[in-house]
């Protein structure tokens, strides 16, 4: 990772202050707490397991990123909004190697990771000794931490699932930029892990979308 | 060898139905008694079929004693079109049988049940009519190979549909193999006219073929004419002159008892249909919509119709192009730009079945200039210019799935396997890195020094190379072609039945409840459930049609040569009495007599684009600085000079361009003024450093990450997706940008990478004419105009902005910025 300063973008949501960050995470400092979504570690290991010549590397780059985030905001808490896995993973996956290192390096670190649809595939019985697995949700202050967005009973929500995207076009320019989308009771993060692909948002009037470029957070208007 | 049992044959069942044997026929018949190779150059209905399949059938007539049961077909027929392939064994199998010749003539496609292929594999036909995939997918089964080495000919139809494509390389290997399974194997090719007729026999043929070329006269005269509006007014120079010429479009309907109405686009196919029956409602029943992405049943239902004659009218895309002939069509007519010579001349072809009658086609121009190509195409088909296909060379995605394909058989011998590989045309210069990296990447992933951890797609086993889990084996098969058909989701009637496909894309953008024009009705999007789209009949009105990938096809380059020398001979001023024309030549070109107030008009605000200089035009409008180049070198071309001059501009001084191009120039458009005189324009298309520049400037705009589309899904690095079997894969799917991204930053020395910047040089920008173009032009002054508006020339540009891309070499997020500024301001006035 090259080293640059990125632009945080700070707001209010459901009562909480949180920080925006544009490798697309969440934080909530008040609780020392990284909040990501939509991981699919293992996505490459399972093209590769099914003839797919991907190349190896992509784990170890995305957590070297969730690594760089604890760092420089001293967190203690890492919390997965689901689809930390890809697909079912297989022991020698690289993913796993990649991992251990990772651990090793944070052993205090608490990881909550609300299990996704994806990870139902046959990833929740996985890293039981490293990883707390969470089958509906958690709280956490004034929020409600899950997979899929909507209203929630315990606060307001932070979900995943969509990848959300938004498609900048203006003055015969284009952009497609990872967006979190907030709403009124909950807001979508964009997805974290480097080999996931987005969907378009159609945001409603009242919703707000920040984008991601690389180094800062943007508010885009909302038609 | 007339004196043979079998000819004899032949020639009384010739006489007994009132036909004479042609001497082409003859002499095809009697090369492939000599077992020579043979390319057969013949136009459609010239009785091509039977001068190929009747060799064969002679021979096996020769032969005494009853026909015995084969171990494998005798004969292969391999057509580039299922949908024509089951018409085509009816005619072999019928002129067998009236030989009374015992032959079994079977078909093989995509579409034939896992049953029937079983029983051909138990009980094999006599002859087989398949696919170029198809072969290759016999290929992918270990039992195959004995069962091959029973042919003994195989023939090529459309052969020149083939050449110069992917699926072209994907049968000269399969060829290949043929050969090495069956010594003496003959091939015969049969191919419309082309260039380069004898490079096409020499590909076709193999490294021994030592091919002869047939040539079946044409007999047909054709005649290129077109409807003409009886104005030209100002501004209908881009896009939208074709439907104002509806009317005598139904006159001309009307006159015919059946015609073929072809269009570029399906999206223009679907926006005449319904003028032509919102205009002509008595004819809805006998007005039909042909096009690739309509489902397959109904296009049967709809050739039914044509060859009944009970149809006035079909419109339709590249999908009527070739095939069998509908007898009934008595004129076709061609809506928008002929794109190509040879193109225009197939489709003209189409009516050509009332004898002694001359092959008409009736051009309708969309918008004026395309009036200009009717009569460059004329001048050039006059003069028998017709365009070159040329064929691939050292695809490696190709040879990846082959190599992938005869491991997933009967497995191969790596050194073997080479020679016969180096043995073809598109692999005679492979060298043999390219090969040592392709055997690689099947193998272990490709990186050169480790391989990809738990990558195990091919592997060496007891000294052959073969895939060693079934499971990756059957879904290769799956994978095996070259043809790209991603993103894309078949549309259901609510209550079931299917329409046929529409992109992906398209649909994303349309919520429940929208209305849009599909296979001629307006249809409702109800849901989307997995790969399905279900739409119910619309109760509104909508003029919204879809937007199908791959329709926009270049105007050849030896069509836009022809245009600009049509424009060049012109005078330049009607009000110039010394340039008067001369009656006759105007009489010729009724086309250029209409055209006359638009070069006026161009000449007054601008210039006339010439052969002396190179004409450019500088303006702002409220969407920006605009900078235009006219060098008339076809859309191909122009892509690659507008993405040099965007990135030697951007290289002087940091800016963002949005690039159009069509078949006459190109435009560059940037929200700051552009700098430029004369002789700075003349510097950025100066020819030195051409391959450097462009491959700066297409690793800027990304061109290359869109070419690896369809080299990571011929390579497997993605999977296509498969209709119905959507659950099982869908845990593989991924974009194929995701996956250039991924090489180039964790095995950035990957070759398909350097592959797809080559074809982007080679194919898409044609970096040799590009050259050829900028040598070309570098000989002459550059005239930069500052037109008071858009000019005549400049107008079909601008409005193509819609589907344009940017090159820029401004920061990203400098770039986003100015986007998000401008959708504030937009979002304040609104």
């Amino acid at each position: 990772m090259p080293e640059r300063t990125a632009q945080v973008l700070e707001l209010e949501l459901g009562g909480e202050r949180v920080l925006l960050h544009p490798e697309r995470a969440l934080i909530c400092a008040a609780h020392r707490a990284l909040v990501v979504a939509d991981l699919h570690f293992g996505k490459d290991d399972a093209f590769r397991r099914s003839g797919l010549a991907w190349p190896a590397g992509a784990a170890a780059a995305d957590l070297e990123r969730l690594a760089a985030l604890l760092r420089e905001y001293a967190l203690e808490r890492l919390v997965v909004l689901g689809d930390f896995f890809h697909a079912a993973p297989d022991p020698a996956d690289d993913f796993f190697a990649a991992f251990r290192a990772f651990r090793a390096a944070h052993p205090r670190l608490a990881i909550e990771v609300v299990a996704g649809n994806h990870d139902r595939h046959g990833g929740l019985g996985w890293l039981a000794e490293a990883v707390t697995w969470h089958a509906d949700g958690l709280a956490l202050g004034a929020f409600e931490l899950r997979h899929e967005p909507g209203r929630g009973l315990l606060g307001y929500v932070l979900a995943g699932h969509l990848h959300p995207v938004a498609v900048l076009a203006a003055g015969g320019d284009r952009a497609r930029l990872p967006v979190f989308w907030v709403r009124a009771d909950h807001a979508v993060l964009p997805s974290f892990g480097s080999l996931t692909g987005g969907h378009p948002v159609r945001p409603a009037r009242g919703d707000r979308l920040y984008a991601c470029t690389r180094s800062r957070v943007l508010a885009v208007p909302v038609r | 060898m007339s004196g043979s049992n079998g000819a004899s044959r032949v020639e009384r069942w010739f006489a007994s139905r009132g036909w004479s044997v042609h001497p082409f026929q003859r002499e095809t018949w009697a090369l492939h008694a000599a077992g020579r190779a043979a390319l057969v150059n013949a136009p459609t209905g010239s009785g091509k079929t039977l001068a190929a399949w009747l060799g064969p059938v002679i021979e096996a007539l020769d032969e005494p004693g009853p026909v015995a049961a084969p171990t494998g077909p005798r004969v292969l027929w391999i057509t580039p079109l299922r949908a024509l392939a089951a018409d085509l064994r009816g005619h072999l199998q019928s002129a067998a049988d009236a030989l009374g010749l015992a032959w079994r003539v079977e078909l093989r496609t995509g579409d034939t049940a896992s049953s029937v292929r079983a029983r051909q594999r138990a009980k094999p036909p006599h002859a087989l009519v398949t696919t170029p995939e198809s072969l290759s997918v016999l290929l992918s089964y270990a039992e195959s190979g004995p069962w091959l080495a029973a042919v003994r000919t195989v023939v090529v139809d459309e052969w020149h549909e083939l050449l110069g494509s992917k699926r072209g390389v994907q049968l000269e290997l399969a060829l290949a193999r043929l050969r090495a399974l069956s010594p003496g194997l003959r091939t015969l090719g049969l191919s419309a006219t082309i260039a380069n007729l004898a490079e096409a026999a020499r590909v076709l043929a193999g490294p021994a073929g030592d091919p002869a070329i047939v040539r079946a006269p044409d007999p047909r005269d054709t005649r290129i004419d077109s409807i003409r509006p009886s104005t030209i007014e100002r501004f209908p120079w881009a896009g939208h002159l074709g439907l104002r010429l509806l009317a005598p479009v139904l006159e001309s309907l009307e006159a015919a008892a059946t015609t073929l109405l072809f269009t570029n686009t399906r999206s223009q196919a679907e926006t005449w249909y319904r003028a032509i029956v919102d205009a002509r409602p008595e004819w809805l029943d006998r007005v039909a919509i042909h096009h690739g992405s309509i489902a397959r049943d109904v296009r049967a239902r709809i050739e039914d119709g044509l060859r009944a004659g009970a149809l006035k009218c079909v419109v339709c895309t590249s999908s009527l192009d070739l095939g069998v002939d509908f007898a009934t069509v008595e004129q076709v007519l061609q809506v928008g730009s002929p794109k190509g010579i040879a193109r225009l001349l197939q489709r003209a072809g189409r009516s050509q079945h009332r004898p002694g009658a001359a092959s008409r086609v009736l051009c309708v121009p969309t918008h004026a200039l395309e009036l200009a190509e009717v009569a460059a195409a004329r001048r050039a088909a006059l003069d028998g210019r017709v365009e070159a296909r040329r064929p691939l060379v050292r695809c490696l995605d190709v040879l990846a799935q082959h190599l992938v394909t005869l491991a997933a058989g009967p497995g191969f011998a790596a050194d073997a396997l080479l020679r016969e590989v180096r043995g073809t045309h598109a692999y005679a210069t492979l060298s043999d890195e390219e090969w040592a990296w392709t055997l690689d990447f099947v193998t272990r992933g490709g990186q050169a020094l480790s391989a990809y951890p738990q990558y195990r797609r091919v592997a060496l086993v007891d000294g052959l190379y073969r895939v060693p889990e079934p499971r990756l084996a059957r879904l290769h098969r799956t994978q095996i072609g070259t043809i790209t058909s991603d993103g894309t989701l078949e549309l259901r009637w609510v209550g079931g039945g299917s329409l046929g496909t529409i992109e992906e894309a398209f649909v994303a953008r349309q919520k429940p409840g929208d209305a849009f024009v599909f296979a001629g009705r307006v249809v409702q999007l109800v849901r989307v459930r997995g790969m399905v789209g279900y739409v119910r009949l619309a109760t509104k009105r909508s003029r919204a049609t879809p937007r199908w990938s791959g329709g926009r096809m270049p105007l050849s380059t030896e069509l836009a040569d022809a245009l600009l020398d049509v424009l060049a001979s012109r005078p330049a001023s009607s009000t110039d009495p010394a340039s008067a024309p001369d009656a006759a030549v105007v009489d010729a070109e009724p086309e250029l007599r209409l055209l006359r107030p638009l070069f006026d008009l161009q000449a007054r605000w601008s210039r006339l684009p010439s052969h002396r200089e190179l004409l450019a035009e500088r303006l702002r409008t409220r969407h920006g600085h605009h900078l235009f180049v006219y060098p008339f070198a076809g859309r191909a071309v122009h892509e690659g000079l507008a993405t040099l001059v965007a990135h030697r501009l951007s290289r002087e001084r940091p800016a963002t361009f949005t690039l159009s191009f069509n078949d006459y120039g190109f435009e560059l458009l940037s929200p700051e003024p552009i700098g430029i005189d004369a002789q700075g324009l003349a510097r950025a298309l100066a020819p030195d450093g051409l391959v450097d520049a462009l491959v700066a400037a297409v690793n800027v705009s990304e061109v290359a990450r869109r070419q690896f589309r369809d080299i990571a899904r011929i390579a497997g690095l993605v999977l296509q997706g498969l209709p119905g079997r959507a659950k099982t894969t869908r845990q593989l799917q991924a974009s194929s940008g995701l996956v250039y991204d991924v090489l180039v930053r964790y095995d950035p020395d990957n070759r398909l990478v350097a592959q797809a910047t080559r074809e982007v040089l080679e194919g898409q920008l044609e970096a040799a004419r590009l050259r050829e173009c900028l040598e070309n032009l570098a000989g002459r002054p550059v005239a930069l105009v500052e037109p008071p508006r858009l000019t005549p020339l400049a107008f079909p540009l601008w409005a193509e902005a819609l589907q344009s891309q940017v090159v820029s070499t401004e920061d990203w997020e400098t770039r986003v910025l100015r986007m998000v500024e401008t959708l504030e301001r937009a979002a304040g006035d609104a």
